[in-house]
This record gives C-alpha cells, structure tokens and sequence, in this order.
C-alpha cells in the first residue's frame, strides 16, 4: 500500500522538525472540546433552574439536560473515530496511568455520562411510570424496564425523586465544569508547546463551553419551537440572552489576558507566534473570526439590546444572531487552540500550514456527522422523554 | 426507602462491580510487575528481530583481504556497512550490493557543502575529478594513495 | 484487546512461577548463569543473557564531529524498518547556518524539499549546498533524536502504560498495547516521536534496544563514521559516554523543560533548539 495514502502531510514555511509535517491532532479533536463544551453550557443552564432557582429557566430546564446527554454521548465518538486503535481504548481505564491527564478522561466521561442519565432518570420517573400503564407498542416495552418494576408514585416517592435530582444536579456541576476545566488541562499541561501551556488554558476553555452551551441552547430551542410550532418562552430567551451576555463578556477578557501575556512575556520564539498571529491564516482564524466577528459583535449586538431593552421578535433575532456567532467564535476557538498549537513548531522557528483535508477518517465531512449526530440522538429520546412537558415536583428547584 | 431507589442503588452497585472485575479481569499478564507498563513488552521489544548492521567485524571473518587493506587506511572510521547497505543475513540472503555509482556515493561525504567541518576532506567534485568516476583514482578501502585502477579496461 | 496479549491466568501463571524458579535454579547450578542471576535465584531479564539493572546507558553527540553525511539517518530507517518518507524519522540531522548580515540563523534538515530534490527520493538523504553563492559566517551540522530523558513528558502523558522508561535507561513503546492517541507525540518537546501509520501506534527511538541488549551500538553510532555519536553505559567509569563527560563541557538540548534528557551534546550555540 502507498504509504502516502495514509496521512495528511504538511507543508511548512521556516524550520519546523521533520516529524512534526504530519499535524497528529486533526479535525475531530477540535469537535472533541467544542461537544464537552457544549455539554457543559446546556448543564449550567439547566442547573441555573434546578440548583440556583431561577424560574425563566423552567421552560428549557429539561430540554437543556436532554441535549447535554445527547451531546455528551457523541464526545467519545470523536476521540475513538481518531485513535489509532479504538478496539483498545479501555487499556486506558483497564490500566489507566495516573500521571497522565488523558487517563482519567474515561473515568470522568462515564462518571458523567452515568449522572447526567440518572439525573434524568429521576427527573423523568412520574412521566415513565405513566407511560408504562398509559403508552402501546414499543414504547411501552422501553417505559416499563425503565421503570425497574416500581410504579409507585405518592409523597413519598416525590420527596425521594427530589433530593436525588437535588443531590445529582448539585454533584452534577462541579462533575461538569470539571470535566470541561479538564479537557483545558489537557491542553494546557503540555508544556512542549508554548501556544498550549499556560495556566489559563482550564479557565478559558470553561468560559468558553458555558458561553457555547448557553448559545447552542438558544439555537435549538428557537429551530424546535419552530418545528413543534410552540410559543417561544420571551423570559426564557432574556434569561439566556443575559447569561450568554455576561459569560462572553468574561471570555473575551480571559482570552485577550492570555494572548496578552503571552505577546509582553515575549520568551524565546514568541515572534513566530506574532508572525504567525499577525500575517498568517492566524489573523483570519484568531483575530477577525473569533475574537472580532465571534466576540465583538455579539457583546456590541447585546449589550445594545440590554440599554434598549429590546422585546418581542427583535430580541429573539437579536439573540439568536448573537448565539450563532459565539457558536462560531467557540468553533474557531477551538480550531485555533488545537490546530493552531500544532502549527506552531516546536522549535519556535517555523510553521506548520494544515488544511483539513474533507473526506478520510479525519477529514470535515467525518467531524460534521458526528457533530450532528446529537441532533439524531435527540430525537429519539424525546420520542420517550418529553422535555417540554414539566408538571412533576422532582423538578422543583432547591428551596432555601 | 421506595422500592425504585432500592433498586436504582442495587443496579449503580452491580454496575461497578462488574466494571471493576472487568478491570481486573483484562489487566494483562506481566503488567505492573516492573512499573506501570507491560513487562513482556521490554522482551518483545528486545528479541524484536535481528539486527541488520552486523559491523566490519564480522565481514573480517570471509573478506579478509578487504578488511586488512581497509583497517590500516584512510577509511578505517568508515565501516563497510556505508557503502555496501545492511549485511543482514548476508551472504545467506545473498550479495551485498557494490555500489556502482561511485560519484553519488564519495560525494555524500566529501562533497564540499556549506556545514562540513574542514577537517573532512572535501573535493569540489566537478573540478576535482570531471566527469571521471572517483574509483578510477581512489580504491574505495583505501583512498590514499591514489591508483589508476587497472580494471578500467575489463 | 489485542490478541496477541495473553489474559491473567493466575493457575497458569502459578505453575510458570514454578517452573521458572526450578529452570532458573538448575540453570544457576550449571554455572552458566552470570554470578548476579545465581545469588539472586531468578533469570536474568528482559533477555536470556541481558540483565537491565546492572545497566544505565547514555548517548552522547559531539555536534563538531558532524559531516551531515546522514548515513545515520539511513542506517536507522534500514535497521528499524522505519517507512522511508520525509515525515517519519527517529533520528534526523539540522544543519544551522549563519549568513552575513543576518541575525538568525538559517536552518534545515534533510526534509527540506531541497534536500530531498538533492538526494533525488525521499528515502535517501542528502544535504545541498544552498548556501554556496552566500557568504556564510558559520554553518554546522547537529544531529539530533529522542533523548531518553530522565523524567520523560512522554511517559507521563500516556494514559495507558504503552510507553515506558526501563531500567537501563531507554524510553521504549509497546507497540500492542498503545491505542494510538498520540498524546505522547504532543508530549515531546524535542518532536521526536511519530505515528507509525502501518502499525497505527507510536513510535520512536529505542537506542536499538534489540541490539544494546545484545552487546552492540545502536545502528547509528555504528555506522557513524567520524566518531560524532557515541554511545555509552554510565555505571562503566571507562565507557565513552562517561570520558566524554570527564573530557568536556557538556549540555543538553531544552533543560528549562525538567525532562532532563540523558543525551548530552557539545559544539552548540544557544540558537540550536
Ligand atoms: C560468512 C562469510 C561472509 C561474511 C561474514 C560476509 N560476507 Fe560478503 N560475501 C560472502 C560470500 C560467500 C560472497 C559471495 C561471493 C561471490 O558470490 O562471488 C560475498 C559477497 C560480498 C560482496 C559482493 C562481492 C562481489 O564480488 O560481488 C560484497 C560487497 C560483500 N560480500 C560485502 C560484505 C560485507 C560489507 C560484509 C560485512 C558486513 C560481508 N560481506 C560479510 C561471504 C561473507
Ligand atoms: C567508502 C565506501 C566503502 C567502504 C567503507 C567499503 N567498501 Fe567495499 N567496495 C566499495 C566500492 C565502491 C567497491 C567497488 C570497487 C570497485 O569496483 O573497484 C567495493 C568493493 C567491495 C568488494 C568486492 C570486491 C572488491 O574488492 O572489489 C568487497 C568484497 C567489499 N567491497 C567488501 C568490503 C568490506 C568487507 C568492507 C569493510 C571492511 C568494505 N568493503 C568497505 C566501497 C566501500
Ligand atoms: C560515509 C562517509 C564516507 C564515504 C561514503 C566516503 N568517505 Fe572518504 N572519508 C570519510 C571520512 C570520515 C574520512 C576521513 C577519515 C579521517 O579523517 O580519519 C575519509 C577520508 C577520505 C580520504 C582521505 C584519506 C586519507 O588517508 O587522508 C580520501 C581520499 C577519501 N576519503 C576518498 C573517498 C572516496 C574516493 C570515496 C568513494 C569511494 C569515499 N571517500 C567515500 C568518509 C567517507
Ligand atoms: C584523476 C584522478 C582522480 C579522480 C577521478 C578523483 N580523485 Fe580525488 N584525488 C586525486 C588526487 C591526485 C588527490 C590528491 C592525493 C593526495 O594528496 O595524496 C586526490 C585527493 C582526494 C581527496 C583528499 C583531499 C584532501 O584534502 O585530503 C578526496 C576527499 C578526494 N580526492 C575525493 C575524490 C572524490 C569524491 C572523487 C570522485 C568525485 C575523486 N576524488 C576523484 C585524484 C583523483
């Protein structure tokens, strides 16, 4: 076989080492952090309702626990579809190395993907048990082994159902957030790569997922209400548009302190990285899309909206746009991050150019599918949970 | 306590039994018995294959004529292998090869390029020897003094 | 789970327990063994007649022996069966160059698309003499290859024990057991790991552990033929690695990353990175 087949070599301007042509990190680890982070997002919104109280977010609160499982499902595909050999994946949890912060990943990821399903599950047991006597056909089959045999349904078994989704979303939070923090660590620990390694990295890559998630709960709550022909909830849009608002404004900060830092630290090779930044695909991919397009607009779009007090349709668009940006700007984010530390060589003495390639097991078109796959993955659960149908206590938030 | 958290406990329970016996169950042999790696795997890598570089000792033991005439020249710190390509298990595999483009092959190391230490000898290939082959003076074991090769006429 | 790896059998094993002691035992008594593997009463390891801890090697390069021959890089490939391309190299040699009037040096390495134009394939090596029509202040070569540091950033970022320091002191990769994430190649600050797209896991250096454990030099020092690359064991006082020391002011590439690489190097400026 033609080994050239195999791989995506790159070409590279100044003096980059000879193993570092082939960019290893591709396409689908930037999807890997973008999906956590959207996970992350859509649980902080649902935890603002049913840890932190914050009633306009009743309306989405399940929706957004719904996506943030499918979603979290789809974060392994990315890192399996990229492995080398995905049929020994679990060496890393049979034997896993504690020293290394991949290692834990699987660990964390189950610990999550378990919590969030459970949280559900709670959240959702008056409405399974109900469509176990209720429902025909194959979802009856599907409610009754949810409900492990157990119908009952009275004060007691609600006080039950409440504390533990209490105690699951409360869990749930930090479990999130660090799960995402984490995934910036990865990063961030790599201390070979100046354009990675920085203590920063944990703090912007939370940032970032809360903003993503917020934006991609607008999104998908503006398409599904369009499909199911449903009254979109104007509080539930402020709310979100507020904490999109304040979290990006946050982000902002965070990453200009981090290239900021990096450009006045000014160690040995750092005028690659200004060249790079300032002349190369960087300038398009860094400073006009992310940080102008993806950052600035939408803070100028809602800060404006928030002087005026913009309602009714006008706010809708106004977020909306606002939340396709940031899904952009994050996208970009973490394009940037993880393709862009892997163009800047090692020896701070040249540049790496990659192009994803769109077809392979690493190209575009693979990492879009499993992008959207959540949305598949989304419609089927809410064939057998209804995310918009909210009446039981065990979503009541924590009363102080 | 409602039968449904009983059982969701006994489920969480079963799971993580069963997920730390498949733990211990697929640990493989050799694992951890000298660090946090697969014992074996050192072995393995060990007895990998035969090495392929067998060095002028070991061509001492059928070419003797050339190994004597080399060991006392200019090209002693050159071992053979440069030339004539990984013995491996020559000559049960076969002849090793005698390079035929001698020029390719002396310019490799006595091209004069930007970066050589002057203490290498360096010819400027074109003016030194033309369009001549560089083992039409030099015997490549020995490159000093120079010959004109007799066999130029075979 | 590869195949290949056999699966804990604690009957199994209990019984080779035994039966390796008892080998061990008769093979001691037969006096073959080395004095060390007798007292002890166990084989030696990894190897029949290689025991690793009474090793701890070491490389050493001196950078103004260097004539960028690149037989090196040739003998390697050849060796260790490493594809012959322009990506994938275990060891591979820089040439650094200063021209007048600039103030950073210029540098490339047999990848270099005139380098491979030069040798004419990607799977010979050669340098060109770019430089001849400039006027060149100072030009070296360096070779350079994985350092078999002391703390590797590799192995800690492994998350499945496939990559590993040994005792006698080389960083090695079990080719069954990596799942090819590539986390390690991230890893290195010296980017002299690849991915090996055959075998689809990590690959690199291993000091041609095949060979060391069988008395000889690793294919590169071999063939190296001015004596640029040497190749040495620490716990020898005489071994040449440990005289090179002695005899020089030595250093190693990129301390300020705590890896603290075992391959020291004399004949650098601090440009070379
Ligand atoms: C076990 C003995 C043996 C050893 C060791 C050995 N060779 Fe040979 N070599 C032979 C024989 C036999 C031939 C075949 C001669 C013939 O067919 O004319 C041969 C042929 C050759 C030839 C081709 C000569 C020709 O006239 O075509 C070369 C070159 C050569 N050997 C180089 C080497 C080198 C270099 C080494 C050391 C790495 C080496 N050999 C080690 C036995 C040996
Ligand atoms: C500098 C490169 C070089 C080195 C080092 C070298 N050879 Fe050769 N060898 C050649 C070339 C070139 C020829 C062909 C000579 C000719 O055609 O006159 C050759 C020819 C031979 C032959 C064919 C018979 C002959 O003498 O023409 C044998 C056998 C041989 N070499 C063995 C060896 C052995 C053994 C060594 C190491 C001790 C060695 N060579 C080292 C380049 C080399
Ligand atoms: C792998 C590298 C290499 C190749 C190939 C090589 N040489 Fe050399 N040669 C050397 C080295 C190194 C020296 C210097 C040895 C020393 O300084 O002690 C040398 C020395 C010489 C000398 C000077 C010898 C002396 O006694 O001063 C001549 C002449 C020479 N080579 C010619 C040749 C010719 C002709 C060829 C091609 C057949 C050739 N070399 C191929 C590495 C090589
Ligand atoms: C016409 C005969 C001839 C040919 C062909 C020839 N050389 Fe020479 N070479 C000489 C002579 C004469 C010397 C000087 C010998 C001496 O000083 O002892 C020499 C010396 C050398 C030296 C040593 C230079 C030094 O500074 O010590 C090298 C290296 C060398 N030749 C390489 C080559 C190479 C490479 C080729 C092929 C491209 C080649 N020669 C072809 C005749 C030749």
């Amino acid at each position: 076989m033609d080994i050239h087949a195999l791989f995506h070599a790159s070409p590279f301007t100044g003096y980059v080492y000879p193993n570092e042509t082939v960019v290893p990190w591709s396409i689908l680890i930037v999807i890997y952090p973008y999906m956590t982070g959207l996970v992350a997002g859509a649980f902080t919104v649902s935890s603002l309702y049913h840890v932190f109280g914050i009633e306009r977010f009743k309306t989405v609160s399940r929706f957004a626990l719904i996506t943030a499982l499918c979603f979290m499902v789809f974060v392994p595909v990315t890192l399996l579809s990229h492995l080398g050999h995905p049929e020994r994946a679990f060496n890393a949890m049979i034997t896993p190395h504690t020293t290394s912060a991949m290692a834990v990943f699987g660990y964390v990821a189950a610990f999550y993907v378990c919590l969030l399903a459970l949280e559900i599950w709670f959240i959702f047991r008056e409405d399974i048990v109900a469509g176990a006597k209720a429902a025909s056909g194959w979802k009856r089959h599907i409610y009754r082994v949810l409900t492990l045999g157990s119908y009952e349904v009275n004060e007691t078994t609600r006080h039950y159902d409440h504390k533990w989704t209490m105690a699951l979303a409360i869990i749930g939070i930090p479990a999130a957030h660090g799960l995402h923090g984490y995934v910036g660590f990865l990063f961030g620990s790599v201390k070979a790569r100046e354009w990675w390694s920085s203590d920063l990295m944990p703090v912007i890559f939370l940032f970032s997922a809360v903003i993503s998630g917020v934006a991609v709960m607008i999104v998908l709550y503006a398409i599904v209400a369009r499909i199911r022909k449903m009254k979109i909830d104007e509080s539930a849009i402020k709310g979100l548009m507020l904490t999109l608002w304040a979290f990006l404004m946050f982000t902002v900060l965070l990453e200009l302190v981090e290239f900021g830092a990096m450009a006045y630290r000014a160690r040995e090779g750092t005028e690659v990285i200004m060249e790079y930044v300032s002349h190369g695909p960087m300038f398009w991919r860094f400073a006009v899309i992310q940080i102008g397009l993806g950052a600035f607009v939408p803070v100028i779009i809602m800060s404006l909206m928030v002087l005026r007090g913009t309602s009714g349709k006008a706010l809708l668009v106004g977020t909306l746009v606002s939340a396709v940006l940031v899904l952009i700007s994050v996208l970009f984010m973490r394009y940037n991050v993880v393709i862009g530390g892997q163009e800047i060589s090692k020896s701070m003495k040249g540049i790496v150019h990659y192009e994803p390639p769109l077809w392979g097991r690493e190209g575009l078109l693979v990492a879009g599918l499993i992008l959207m796959a959540p949305l598949g993955l989304y419609y089927l659960l809410t064939r057998i949970f209804d995310p918009w149908h909210i009446k039981t206590h065990a979503d009541d938030p924590v009363t102080y | 306590m409602p039968k449904h958290i009983v059982r969701i406990i006994i489920l969480i329970v079963t799971l993580l039994t069963v997920g730390l016996s498949a733990k211990a169950y697929f640990t493989v042999d050799t694992f951890y018995d000298y660090g946090h790696y697969r014992g074996a795997a050192v072995t393995d890598i060990a007895t990998s294959h035969e090495p392929r570089y067998r060095g002028p000792d070991y061509c001492k033991m059928c070419h003797i004529d050339q190994h004597a005439v080399w060991s006392t020249h200019g090209h002693k710190t050159n071992k053979c292998e440069a030339c004539h390509g990984p013995a491996g298990q020559h000559p049960v595999t076969g002849k090793l090869p005698i390079p035929q483009d001698s020029v390719k092959l002396c310019t490799q190391c006595h091209q004069k390029i930007t970066g050589r230490p002057a203490k290498q000898p360096q010819v400027v290939p074109a003016e030194h020897a033309g369009t001549m082959a560089c083992i039409y003076c030099h015997d490549p074991h020995k490159p000093r003094p120079i010959r004109i090769k007799e066999v130029a006429a075979k | 789970m590869s195949e290949e790896i056999k699966q804990t059998d604690q009957k199994r094993r209990g019984f080779l327990g035994v039966a390796a002691k008892v080998a061990a035992c008769t093979y001691a008594l037969l006096g073959t063994g080395s004095v060390l593997s007798a007292v002890a009463g166990k084989k030696s390891f990894p190897t029949e007649d290689y025991e690793w801890t009474e090793h701890n090697w070491g490389y050493a390069i001196d950078a103004t022996k260097c004539i960028g021959c690149l037989r090196c890089v040739e003998a390697c490939k050849n060796e260790n069966g490493v594809a012959k391309n322009a990506h994938h190299f275990r060891t591979w040699v820089e040439r650094y160059t200063w021209i007048e009037g600039e103030d950073k040096p210029r540098v490339d390495s047999q990848n270099d698309p005139g380098n491979i134009a030069a040798s004419g394939s990607e799977g010979e090596y050669r340098f060109d003499d770019r430089y001849k029509d400039m006027k060149v202040v100072k030009s070296y070569f360096v070779p350079k290859m994985c350092n078999h540091c002391k703390d590797p950033s590799c192995v800690q970022v492994c998350p499945t024990g496939a990559t590993f320091k040994t005792k006698d002191g080389a960083v090695l990769v079990d080719k069954k057991y990596c799942i090819g994430c590539q986390y390690c190649v991230q890893g290195c600050p010296y980017a002299a790991r690849y991915l090996n797209e055959e075998g689809q896991h990590a690959d690199k250096c291993t000091w041609c552990y095949h060979r060391i454990t069988k008395g000889m030099n690793p294919a590169c020092v071999e063939i190296c033929p001015t004596g640029s690359r040497m190749f040495g064991d620490y716990n020898d006082k005489n071994s040449v690695v440990n005289k090179f020391i002695r005899e020089n002011r030595v250093q190693v590439l990129k301390p300020e990353t705590g890896n603290n690489p075992t391959t020291v190097y004399i004949g650098l400026d601090k440009e070379v990175c």
